[in-house]
């Protein structure tokens, strides 16, 4: 017969508790003891140090100045600080949606189509897996005024040539696009996925009680997918608010800063300007922007549900 | 004198050469296993300028190798692109390359921070004086601060302009767009007409765009910093920026920012350019696949304070931080020989900062040989501030701006050196 | 993939399949469409990305770009290191990420809040900021300039971390208790009932370790100086001089560099596909 709480005083219960809690806070921590390792020595104790140099002049080459917090207080003079905040938020705000929905599309068709649809996958995903460097090329290649594919066909359609780095209103945009052309196949993948994993029989009763497909998609298939969404939405914040290799490759933060970003400000500190106290202070400040969105993304996301 | 009394004499100064001719190369070789005593390791580092970088440096290491082989050389190279990057982490790793070759835009910011080793006594030893002297003065100011002597110059590019004399000689205005800033403007709007253009000068901020920009703000006496450093140096240069921005404004250019510095190149190629601000390096490729067209080099008309030419050099600098620093040294002095150095500049097409040997040079190439003998002698290159790249990065948005026609000169000029000033 | 019932009506109707068709068709020819230049330029003997006007197809075709990447760079090596590196990074990151995920996702334990924050913040910080306090690290571990170093620091990100949690949120709690209550330890409900279910994601997840490995850039640029150790992406990098970009050999490199990764790909691909199959068999 099983042992009823009866059998046990009130605090041979609160001991068994006691340990049954420990027991199961030890199997948690052997789940996280890998991850935690390597994570304090490779990124907690490096943000730590971030964190003192943010207090400091110098500190890398030369000996450390202590500065108090004059970085700081540079970080809310400096007007291109709020530029880069600005860039980065603009360029969130139009590459995110944009590659969701066109991600979304490519998804639904993939899951749609049954033949081929193995090469078109790799084929989709290919941009997503070139370095850097080379989708500059490419691009270099495609926007060209004269020669590029897109100016080919702008010009036949407008007569105009554009001149998609070189102007400051398209600059951003101009990035925005390519990151979307990159990241479309990664989204797409992801998306069909969750689209994969969702219970078929819900379907089927909506099927019978004659709901269409456009129907079924807007009732069914968006709510269901919030899951997929909701990590969606937050995982693109934090990375393109760290938007960088593009910048840095292809205009270098012009022209005239319109496509300068947090991250790139806080490469050139470090390096190129040989300011690290500065730099230390600006990751935390692209911190605070991505804690503060995403939790922002949560509140309202929670909300819906 | 007698027979015997004259054989004597000769023979004993036969023994006298003799020993003396036996005595002379022992004394040299003691001297040169002195030099040869050098043991160790050296790690040099560079950037590449050409594809065959390390055959070049290969070449220079095995003749050092002939004089001291107790030394093991190992070559190696950053990637310009990233070279702060790379560079910083060498230093802050605590044993960076012992011989550096760093240009003179970032090699200040280094020397402040301590981390280059001060070469005054090396530089200033009376065995080296011959060889001081033959690199020439602007060379060694640029680098040197008031605090030391920081590296050996060696190398240079100059940032010359190409013209296209078809194009200037179809207009008529080969003979004359060289002589005052308006007639270069009347050739370039002369020259420009449906896919061609006049002028072409670097925009981009990737570009390090400001090395066109320089010798028309030098022409005018004005510099980024003051003689003392002591604040900014622009007033005076109102005026070439707004030549500048005019040209950009008389749509003699490709619009602003729309080709890179290699797109221009392209562009000047195909003869689509009649005044292509580049530099020196790029005759090779003109040299190697001769576009349909003649072509020549220039600098810039002259300015109401001069004519200047822009150019940017590179130092060799010891580590700090070196543990082999005579060994540094002494692979130093062999690098910026003159026949090493000259062998290597004429294989990667870039100027040498030394006078003696610029006869001997560029032999087939006649418009490296113009540039070596008549443009290096004009170079004003930039002042080795510590700030100095910070500040030109900061200002150059500035001027971007500027070219697009949202500031006049003098509103460019007053914006960059409020920002030069609060960065100094 | 023969017999397998989709989502939409047991069977899309045609209309339905031809505007997907025409979708991924159009979606298809705007990823690869720029690539054709990149191919055109690395069969040419050219150094400028341009001529006027552009010869869209080589002509003569030159072999010599990728003969020069084996011949005059340690090619070869970057390849061997990089499908190394990224390899041995996924098949950790799929343990310590997997059981990472589980417990957060479904332990409840002390301290939980503060470790998801932690890890979460972090994700925010920026791989540039990191770079030197991580580069001293690494030396006062004693393993810079090795292969080592491009191994462990990559093994702390946890954005891994929170893409598996995602999928096995997905996973209902009513198996987990059920198999706590035929007696199974953590581990092997781990193993047993929610590793199967998430196979899909575990298959995004091992493809996006993966590439993010492969295409790695900053980090190694820093860590490693040897150039036999070095990986691709920074040695495409050092093939450009200063004043001439030889484009010919670095789309050569380019294309060469993205074979490995999209053959892995392939297989992931079918891996992912082979398993989301059998599992909506299996219902």
């Amino acid at each position: 017969m099983a042992a009823t709480p009866s059998q046990f005083s009130a605090i041979e219960h609160q001991t068994r508790r006691a340990s049954a809690a420990l027991r199961r806070d030890l199997t948690a921590y052997a789940f996280l003891a890998p991850i935690l390792l390597f994570f304090i020595v490779f990124m907690a104790l490096p943000v730590v140090w971030l964190f003192y140099l943010s207090f400091q002049n110098d500190g890398i080459l030369a000996p450390a100045r202590f500065a108090g917090l004059d970085n700081w207080r540079r970080t809310f003079a400096d007007r291109l600080v709020l530029k880069c905040i600005g860039n980065t938020l603009y360029y969130c705000l139009i590459a995110i949606p944009t590659v969701f929905v066109l991600g979304m599309i490519v998804a639904l068709s993939l899951e749609t189509i049954r033949r081929g649809a193995a090469i078109l996958r790799v084929i989709i995903y290919f941009p997503t897996l070139q370095a850097s460097l080379i989708v500059a090329l490419i691009w270099t290649f495609m926007i060209h005024p004269d020669f590029g594919l897109l100016n080919i066909v702008i010009r036949a359609a407008t007569g105009v040539k554009m001149n998609f780095l070189g102007n400051p209103a398209s600059a951003m945009p101009t990035i925005a696009m390519i990151e979307v052309w990159k990241g479309l196949g990664f989204w797409a993948i992801l998306f069909l996925s969750g689209l994969l994993a969702l219970p078929l029989d819900l379907y089927h009763a909506a099927e019978l009680d004659g709901a269409g497909p456009v129907r079924r998609f807007f009732s069914l298939t968006l709510p269901l997918m919030k899951p997929t969404f909701y990590f969606a939405v937050i995982f693109a914040t934090i990375v393109n608010l760290q938007l960088f290799d593009s910048v840095f490759v292809l205009t270098d933060g012009g022209p005239v800063n319109s496509t300068a970003t947090i991250a790139w400000y806080i490469y050139r500190s470090l390096f190129t300007f040989s300011d690290p106290g500065f730099g230390a202070t600006l990751s935390f400040v692209l911190v605070i922007v991505v804690v503060s969105l995403t939790a922002l993304q949560s509140w309202l996301m929670r909300a819906r549900v | 004198m007698s027979a015997k009394k004259m054989r004597g004499y000769s023979r004993r100064r036969f023994l006298n050469l003799f020993g003396g001719s036996i005595a002379v190369p022992f004394v040299l070789g003691a001297l040169s296993s002195r030099a040869a005593g050098l043991a160790g390791k050296l790690v040099m580092i560079k950037g590449p300028h050409s594809a065959d970088e390390a055959k070049f440096e290969a070449e220079i290491i095995a003749d050092f190798k002939k004089g001291n082989p107790g030394v093991d050389v190992e070559f190696t190279t950053y990637d310009w692109a990233n070279m702060n990057a790379q560079l910083t982490a060498g230093f802050a790793s605590g044993s960076p390359p012992d011989v550096q070759y760093l240009v003179d835009l970032i090699y200040p910011a280094y020397a402040e921070r301590g981390v280059l080793q001060d070469m005054t006594t090396w530089v200033n030893d009376p065995a080296w004086k011959s060889e001081r002297d033959a690199i020439a003065p602007f060379a060694w100011s640029l680098a040197k601060s008031s605090k030391g002597i920081w590296g050996v110059p060696v190398l240079g590019a100059v940032y010359n302009i190409f013209v296209n004399l078809d194009l200037l000689n179809a207009a008529g205005v080969a003979g004359t767009w060289q002589k005052s800033y308006a007639d270069m403007m009347a050739a370039a709007k002369a020259t420009t007409k449906g896919d061609t253009f006049g002028v072409s000068l670097r925009t981009r901020v990737s570009d390090f765009a400001f090395w066109d920009w320089f010798p028309y703000i030098h022409n005018a006496g004005a510099d980024i910093l003051n003689k003392d450093w002591s604040g900014h140096g622009l007033a005076g240069g109102e005026d070439a920026m707004q030549f500048l921005i005019d040209l950009h404004k008389a749509k003699v250019t490709p619009p602003v920012g729309s080709v890179d510095w290699q797109g221009q190149f392209d562009l000047f190629k195909a003869g689509k350019i009649a005044i292509y601000h580049g530099e020196t390096p790029q005759i090779n490729e003109l040299l190697a696949s001769p576009p349909p067209f003649k072509w020549d080099v220039a600098y810039a008309p002259p300015g109401p304070k001069g004519q200047t030419v822009m150019g940017n050099f590179g130092i060799l600098s010891i580590a700090a931080a070196s543990k082999n620093k005579d060994a540094a040294w002494a692979f130093i002095k062999h690098w910026a020989s003159g026949p090493e150095v000259g062998r290597f500049a004429g294989e990667v097409n870039l100027q040498v900062v030394r006078t003696d040997i610029v006869n001997q040079l560029y032999g087939d190439k006649p418009q490296m040989q113009k540039i070596q003998k008549e443009f290096v002698p004009r170079v004003k290159g930039v002042q080795p501030h510590p700030k100095i790249l910070t500040m030109l990065q900061q200002i150059w948005p500035v001027a971007e701006d500027s070219y697009l026609g949202n500031l006049t000169g003098n509103d460019a000029i007053a914006q960059m050196g409020e920002i030069i000033n609060r960065l100094v | 993939m023969p017999g397998r019932p989709s989502r939409l009506a047991l069977e899309p109707s045609a209309a339905a399949r031809w505007l997907a068709a025409l979708v991924l068709i159009v979606t298809a020819i705007i990823s690869l469409a720029p690539f054709f230049y990149v191919v055109s330029t690395s069969f040419k003997e050219t150094r400028s990305l341009f001529t006027y006007p552009p010869h869209w197809f080589p002509d003569p075709i030159y072999f010599g770009n990728y003969l020069a990447l084996f011949e005059k760079h340690p090619f070869g090596w970057w390849l061997a290191n990089t499908l190394l590196v990224s390899s041995v990074v996924t098949v950790l990151k799929f343990f310590i990420d997997g059981m990472a995920a589980y417990a957060l996702a479904k332990l409840d334990f002390r301290g939980k809040r503060l470790v998801v924050t932690a890890l979460l913040v972090s994700v925010a910080i920026p791989l540039a900021a990191l770079l030197i306090p991580l580069f001293l690290i690494v030396r006062s571990l004693g393993i810079i300039d090795t292969r080592i170093a491009l191994i462990l620091p990559p093994l702390a990100n946890p954005l891994g971390v929170f893409m598996i949690r995602a999928f096995i949120a997905g996973v209902p709690d009513e198996l987990i208790q059920s198999a706590r209550m035929d007696g199974a330890g953590e581990f092997e409900i781990l193993r047993r009932v929610v590793v199967p279910l998430i196979r899909p994601g575990l298959v995004v997840h091992a493809t996006f370790i993966f590439s993010n490995q492969y295409t790695s850039f900053l980090w190694p640029l820093v860590a490693v100086r040897d150039t036999q150790k070095q990986v691709i992406t920074v040695g495409i990098s050092s093939l450009r001089a200063i004043f001439t970009v030889d484009w010919g050999l670095i789309s050569a490199a380019s294309l060469i560099a993205a074979i490995p990764l999209t053959v892995i790909f392939i297989l992931f691909q079918r891996a992912f596909f082979q398993q989301s199959l059998a599992g909506a068999l299996k219902e």
